[in-house]
């Protein structure tokens, strides 16, 4: 599958609902994600209006992961009022473009949870263990 | 069926035709839709994630927030997209009337400098071609001149010679006359050729005898 | 590819090493207060510019890049004239000095804390606006930290984000080999490749960074120290060179180079910078102006030595031939009169280290100068030149 440009060539109805959404790129077990405005109704391997950013899920070497946004853009389709979807609007709420996005908060306090678990219970074995020994 | 296609003896042999020693994996190869859950996913129960009545209030008021406050984002970035349109000379030419007018002043003469220069090479060129049609009409008239001296001449000759000609001519006058010269001098156009191109002329023999 | 992979591991490995053992060792000369408004002060610009000198032939030598074609063309003289314009504009161009300014601080500029964000996941994130059209230093590139803290990446995140979304021709993503390893370093600091090692360092860094300063004042160190001065001349690395031994107070051994070359209008000029870098209360302007008048600028000099070319078949005065065989005029002898006093009295006075040497030098170019002009007097009276004139 050939890549299309970022200026795109999806064609697109000027009263059609657009939306700001990831494509999925990259292969198996290496997602890589394109972040473009099309057309609501499309499938995501059709062809775009607009690539306005780029995001790779999986940390680099400097554990890090790398998101391009187009800005301009961006603000350019909202402001011509784009849908986003879920993710793309949880990826720009982390960038501090939008407001942050209620599930991303939702997502920090249930890992918090879990490693304040995960933490409790490797205390409470740690312990045992001490009173096993002693 | 699917356990057939999974067989890896099978798939070598549907791959490679029949070869072990090349194997070849065929990775993007997934099970399809309308085959039945495998034996061993039946009896699994995904997991839900539980959501607590204070999460779910939590939730609602993060919600509620951040679509207010998208909507204000929304807003500004709406009266944004339509202030750039308006102030954007992105894609046209804004001009103040003074500079339009001084465009149109340019153009004007502009344009002016050009006719000039357009009127220059025609009046040049309109000069040379008057002066050619003079030359060609010149040399017209005096050719067509020339032919009629010429054809004057030819027809003056054919006069003399008509008039030449017409001392012998044969009239009421003269008629009996030529008559008994014609019936005195019978002549005779026969001929006859021999062999060796000799022109024997007459009907009789006596230029035979001659 | 695999080829690649491979480079790129053992990056990785250099990185690991870099980190272990910090990279090069950092230089004992630094700029204390900010170098700029001395650097690009008009009159510093023009004392460089004047000091790197401008030899056509080394500007315009082969190098190894994949185009050295040489285009041939038949010319009328007034088409060459305009060439030979071009040709000193050019050079210039070539010979644009690298800036030197003081390091960049790298300060944090935190956007937001929201320590309700904490743990949303388990890296952080680095945004970079890839907008059309922006130049390189107005990018905006901001970090979320795992704890939730919004803030402008640093600058080192900031040009690895520039250099991946829009690359730079030459500047390599990670740090060549040669700048993180003290052994390949050294080694080409003792093979004298400076130049190199200074274009490279142009490209791979910014003038600003920590890295660029460090690595120019341990090449300028090392050039001090072997005395190879003329590998940057009519380079553009001459007049930061010299801008940083002035700076630093120790001009001796390229002030030495100058002389044994018979470069004393250089010499002056570098003395001069140094007076005036550090505020030395000693009229030079006098003099410089002295010798302007007396000696074209480099970019003069060049045009002439293309127009010479030219003009060979043209029959030339015996006067000419004479200073062409001497390769000094009168006008040069009287110049490097004023400008050997001009050294003797910075050789004099307590601003020079190594007097013995220099006063040496000085000694025994006014020996060859006097030889010279001996013989030169000899040939325009042998020759008859001076009855001409007079």
């Amino acid at each position: 599958m050939s890549l299309s440009p970022a200026s795109g060539i999806g064609r697109f109805y000027k009263h059609s609902a657009k939306i700001i959404r990831f494509v999925r790129l990259g292969c198996t077990n290496r997602p890589f994600y394109h972040i473009v405005v099309m057309e609501r109704r499309k499938n995501q391997h059709q062809p775009v209006i607009e690539q306005v950013g780029s995001y790779d899920p999986m940390p680099n070497e400097n554990n890090e992961r790398l998101v391009a946004l187009n800005t301009e853009r961006i603000r350019f389709w909202l402001g011509k009022g784009a849908h986003m979807s879920e993710p793309a609007a949880e990826l720009l709420g982390i960038s501090g473009l939008l407001p942050v996005h209620p599930r991303t908060y939702m997502t920090a306090w249930r890992n918090r949870k879990a490693a304040a678990e995960a933490a409790a219970l490797a205390e409470a074995e740690g312990s045992q263990k001490a009173a096993e020994t002693a | 069926m699917l356990r057939q296609l999974l067989n890896p003896m099978s798939v070598t042999a549907v791959k490679t035709g029949s070869n072990d020693f090349a194997l070849e994996f065929v990775r993007w190869r997934r099970k399809p839709r309308w085959l039945p859950v495998a034996k061993s996913k039946v009896f699994r129960v995904p997991e839900r994630k539980k959501q607590t009545e204070e999460e779910r209030i939590e939730l609602m008021r993060l919600h509620n927030q951040y679509k207010t406050q998208l909507r204000s984002v929304r807003q500004y970035l709406r009266e944004e997209v339509i202030r750039h349109q308006e102030t954007s000379t992105a894609d046209h030419i804004v001009l103040t009337p003074e500079q339009e007018e001084a465009e149109f002043q340019r153009c004007l003469e502009v344009n002016a400098e050009w006719n000039a220069k357009i009127a220059g090479e025609r009046e040049v060129r309109l000069a040379k071609e008057r002066d050619e049609k003079v030359a060609y009409v010149q040399e017209r008239l005096e050719a067509g001149k020339l032919r009629e001296e010429e054809r004057r001449e030819r027809a003056d000759e054919r006069i003399r010679f008509e008039i030449e000609q017409s001392k012998t001519f044969v009239t009421r006058a003269n008629l009996d006359e030529a008559i008994e010269a014609a019936l005195a001098n019978p002549v005779d156009h026969n001929f006859a050729i021999d062999l060796a191109g000799n022109l024997y002329r007459g009907r009789g023999t006596q230029s035979l005898n001659n | 590819m695999s080829l690649f992979r491979h480079i790129r591991k053992l990056n990785a490995l250099q990185n690991v090493r870099q980190l272990s053992s910090a990279g090069l060792k950092s230089s004992t000369l630094q700029y204390a207060t900010d170098p700029q408004p001395q650097f690009t002060d008009a009159e510093t610009q023009q004392l460089l510019q004047s000091m790197t000198q401008l030899q056509l032939d080394k500007v315009f030598r082969k190098r190894t890049v994949p185009d050295n074609s040489v285009h041939t063309q038949f010319m009328t003289t007034a088409q060459l004239e305009k060439e030979f314009l071009q040709t000193i504009e050019k050079a210039q161009q070539l010979l644009q000095m690298p800036p030197v300014v003081k390091i960049k601080e790298d300060t944090e500029r935190i956007i937001s804390k929201d320590p309700a964000l904490k743990d949303f996941a388990t890296t952080k994130y680095v945004f970079t606006d890839i907008t059309f059209g922006l130049p390189q230093s107005e990018r905006k590139v901001v970090v979320r930290d795992v704890d939730g803290t919004l803030s402008y990446a640093t600058l080192d995140i900031t040009k690895r984000m520039n250099q991946l979304y829009f690359p730079l021709d030459g500047r390599k993503f990670y740090t060549p080999r040669m700048f993180s390893d003290e052994q390949l370093f050294q080694r080409c600091l003792d093979e004298h490749k400076y130049e190199f090692i200074l274009d490279r360092l142009t490209v791979q860094y910014e003038p600003y960074e920590a890295e660029f300063h460090n690595i120019s004042a341990k090449v300028f160190e090392h050039l001090n120290e072997s005395k190879q001065f003329d590998q940057l001349r009519s380079t553009r690395h001459f007049g930061p060179m010299a801008f940083f031994y002035a700076w630093h107070r120790c001009i001796d051994d390229l002030l030495y180079d100058m002389i044994r070359r018979d470069y004393l209008l250089n010499a002056v000029q570098l003395i001069a910078l140094s007076y005036k870098i550090h505020k030395v209360p000693l009229d030079y302007q006098a003099t410089l102006r002295q010798l302007e008048e007396l000696q074209p600028s480099p970019a003069v000099k060049a045009l002439a030595e293309l127009r010479s070319g030219l003009r060979q078949h043209q029959a030339k005065g015996i006067e000419n031939e004479i200073q062409t065989a001497i390769g000094k005029t009168e006008t040069d002898f009287q110049a490097d009169e004023i400008s050997l006093r001009f050294i003797e009295q910075y050789i004099g006075s307590e601003h020079a280290l190594k007097k013995v040497q220099l006063e040496l030098a000085v000694q025994t170019l006014k020996e060859l100068n006097l030889e010279k002009q001996q013989l030169y007097e000899g040939l325009k009276k042998a020759h008859g030149v001076q009855q001409q004139a007079s």
